[in-house]
């Protein structure tokens, strides 16, 4: 459900497009103001600023140096929506990016493009773009405009999972790296009845306990991002009364960073999956009702985009570093897939050891890199088969050629790739790594015989099924079907709008427990 | 060369072929010295180099790009070789005049007949 009372103030140079968006807008339920045409940053930011201030709004703007004024201004931080007309000939795209469209990048709430071209494009010249581009197809206003902007409008608002407030809830977040959360605070930030601070530790040993206590004396609910001396301290200073959450992931559990927390005082400890939740309760001791599952999030509105011809044939695997994500197995499969169709091709988007100094260090890692190369340049079968693409932000854009992603991991607490993936309409095939289950439905774990979800299943068997599935689904046509059920299951599970709602609701209230029986099917 | 399977081999009937892959591109051709660098506009509908010429790949066409640019500078001929059946691909379409000749697919002969004689010794 979408959030009520929006509003949009549209800016820029007389453009019919332009118009077109802003109408469309309004017919989807957004009260717009349309701006006096102008380009000079210096006639139409004020304006922007006054109206702002009048009311708070999104700011639909184009035209570069507008764009960029507006999103360099403070009270406009984040919701500046840059739609990019008139941007350079493709070929002049392809060698770089107009400056300025790097320089707004990270400032903007979304990176408009008129086509998937010139999405694509951006998102390789542009890092920052990179997780901000839409299209909205502004040549061609009607239905296909209208769906887009609704979609997205969905999207970019989904209401908050409880009835209207007194007054606004006041939400800090605390930790030192929020990354993994940013979708989350960009949402709760959007929200006409939350308040939301920020508590950035710049490290353990250097907290501002002054800062952090004017949090504790401000916040109805304090989210502690990672279980951590942070945490910690915060476990030992909040109020009575006031809302403690700790967010867990798997490089706290097998550390001493959660020892110092006082559970007492925590009223949920979040994990990204029930077997995650179940390791946290066996190591920790913490009691089990506290313990609740939010899956990590991808963001369907930036992956999910048109494939391209040769997806069905193209195998991805996101990440071959450390061994354990076991490169050598996909090799395997790819082999074992050329063997029957030569057409098939595995595309890999990773750092390699040589990039990590920590693996480059590690002889074990070094060892492995040099014999999947060597395998890959001496194997006739895999020569013309793999394709080692260059790591980088660009996901969306990778993963239209991608039609089926690996994920062969020994080990894994989560393994963001297959839902990434699944978001824009691949088909994932997962080894079963312990805990596979617990995240993902198990129609996607692919085992020798009937899905045999945790189990020590021979990676030969597992490399065998999965040939056998792929093969068998070409053949009979089924791939596009199998992508649909895909799509729909990333949309329902792991998609930001879906776990904002659950972090919105474990802000106020306490979540079950994640210790139940697994997910059914979907 | 950046070619597939079937134009690869029409070459080679008369000239030694060294297929360039994506990921290793430059720094292979960085390391031959050919008589030149040929680009097949098919190259890009399957494998390794698949959607290559259509925009759709950036990586892809932005290392046709520097191939074509690090053989301007090093004074080795640039082909590129289209054929009706192509698939569309603008990208190459808009750097045709970054290459030094556009030609047909049998027309190897008479490119490599072209080919700088041996220099002085």
């Amino acid at each position: 459900m979408r959030a009520t009372s929006l509003r949009a103030l549209v800016a820029g140079p007389a453009d019919p497009r332009l118009d077109a968006l802003a109408a469309t807008l309004a017919e989807a339920g957004v009260v717009v103001r349309r701006l006096p045409a102008a380009s000079d940053p210096g006639t139409v930011v004020p304006e922007l600023l006054a109206e702002n201030a009048r009311e708070r709004a999104d700011v639909v703007a184009t035209g570069l140096p507008v764009v960029a004024a507006a999103a360099a201004e403070r009270a406009l931080a984040g919701r500046v929506w840059a739609v990019l007309d008139r941007l350079p000939p493709p070929l002049e795209l392809l060698r770089a990016a107009p400056p300025e469209v790097a320089a707004v990048a990270a400032a903007v709430r979304w990176v408009v493009c008129a086509d998937e071209i010139a999405r694509g494009l951006v998102d390789f010249r542009v890092t920052d773009a990179a997780k901000r581009t839409v299209v909205l197809p502004l040549d061609t206003p009607g239905p296909p405009l209208d769906a887009a902007v609704r979609g997205l409008l969905d999207r970019t608002f989904p209401a908050a999972p409880w009835a209207r407030r007194p007054r606004p809830l006041r939400v800090g977040v605390a930790g030192h790296a929020l990354h993994f959360l940013a979708a989350v605070t960009e949402w709760l930030r959007g929200l006409p009845d939350v308040e939301l601070r920020i508590d950035q530790v710049r490290s353990f040993r250097r907290q501002d306990e002054e800062a952090s206590r004017e949090l504790v004396d401000w916040a109805d609910t304090i989210v502690c991002e990672w279980a951590s001396p942070v945490a910690a301290w915060y476990s030992r200073h909040k109020r009575a009364g006031q809302r403690l959450i700790v967010r867990l992931h798997r490089a706290e559990l097998y550390s001493d960073w959660w020892h110092g927390i006082d559970v007492d005082a925590v009223d949920q400890v979040i994990c990204v999956s029930q077997h995650y939740a179940r390791l946290t309760r066996e190591v920790t001791r913490w009691p089990a009702d506290k313990i609740v599952v939010i899956p990590n999030y991808v963001d369907s509105a930036v992956l999910d985009r048109p494939k391209l011809p040769e997806a069905e044939l193209t195998l991805g695997m996101m990440g071959v570093v450390p061994r354990r994500k076991r490169l050598d197995l996909a090799l395997d499969l790819v082999e074992r897939l050329r063997a029957e169709d030569p057409r098939f091709t595995l595309r890999v988007k990773s750092q390699m050891p040589w990039d990590v100094a920590w693996a480059w260090r590690d002889e074990g890692e070094r060892a492995a890199a040099w014999e999947a190369l060597s395998r890959l340049r001496g194997s006739p079968r895999l020569a013309d088969g793999v394709v080692l693409d260059p790591h980088g932000a660009d996901v969306g854009l990778w993963l239209r050629s991608v039609g089926w992603m690996l994920s062969l991991s020994d080990d894994e607490s989560f393994h963001l790739a297959p839902a990434e993936a699944m978001a824009s309409g691949a088909v994932p095939l997962i080894r079963p790594w312990p805990g596979s289950g617990t995240i993902y439905d198990r129609r996607w774990i692919v085992g020798p015989e009937a899905p045999g979800v945790d189990s020590d299943v021979p990676v030969a068997d597992v490399v065998e099924a999965m040939a056998g599935l792929v093969l068998r689904v070409v053949r009979e046509r089924r791939w596009d079907e199998l992508r649909e059920e895909a799509r729909a299951h990333a949309l329902r599970d792991f998609d930001v709008t879906a776990v904002c709602e659950r972090f919105g609701r474990v802000l106020v209230e306490d979540l079950s427990p994640a210790l139940l029986p697994e997910p059914g099917p979907v | 060369m950046v070619a597939g399977d079937e134009e690869a081999a029409s070459w080679a009937a008369d000239a030694y072929v060294q297929r360039l892959r994506p990921d290793d591109a430059l720094a292979v051709f960085a390391t031959a010295t050919p008589d030149a660098l040929v680009v097949h506009a098919g190259a890009g509908r399957r494998g390794p180099w698949a959607g290559l010429g259509t925009y759709a790949v950036p990586p892809r066409d932005l290392t046709v790009l520097e191939l074509v640019e690090a053989a301007r500078r090093r004074g080795i001929p640039s082909v590129l070789s289209t054929s009706p059946g192509d698939p569309a691909t603008p990208m190459l379409q808009d750097a045709r005049s970054a290459f030094t000749s556009v030609v047909a697919p049998e027309a190897s002969v008479e490119v490599l007949a072209q080919r700088p004689g041996p220099g002085p010794a």
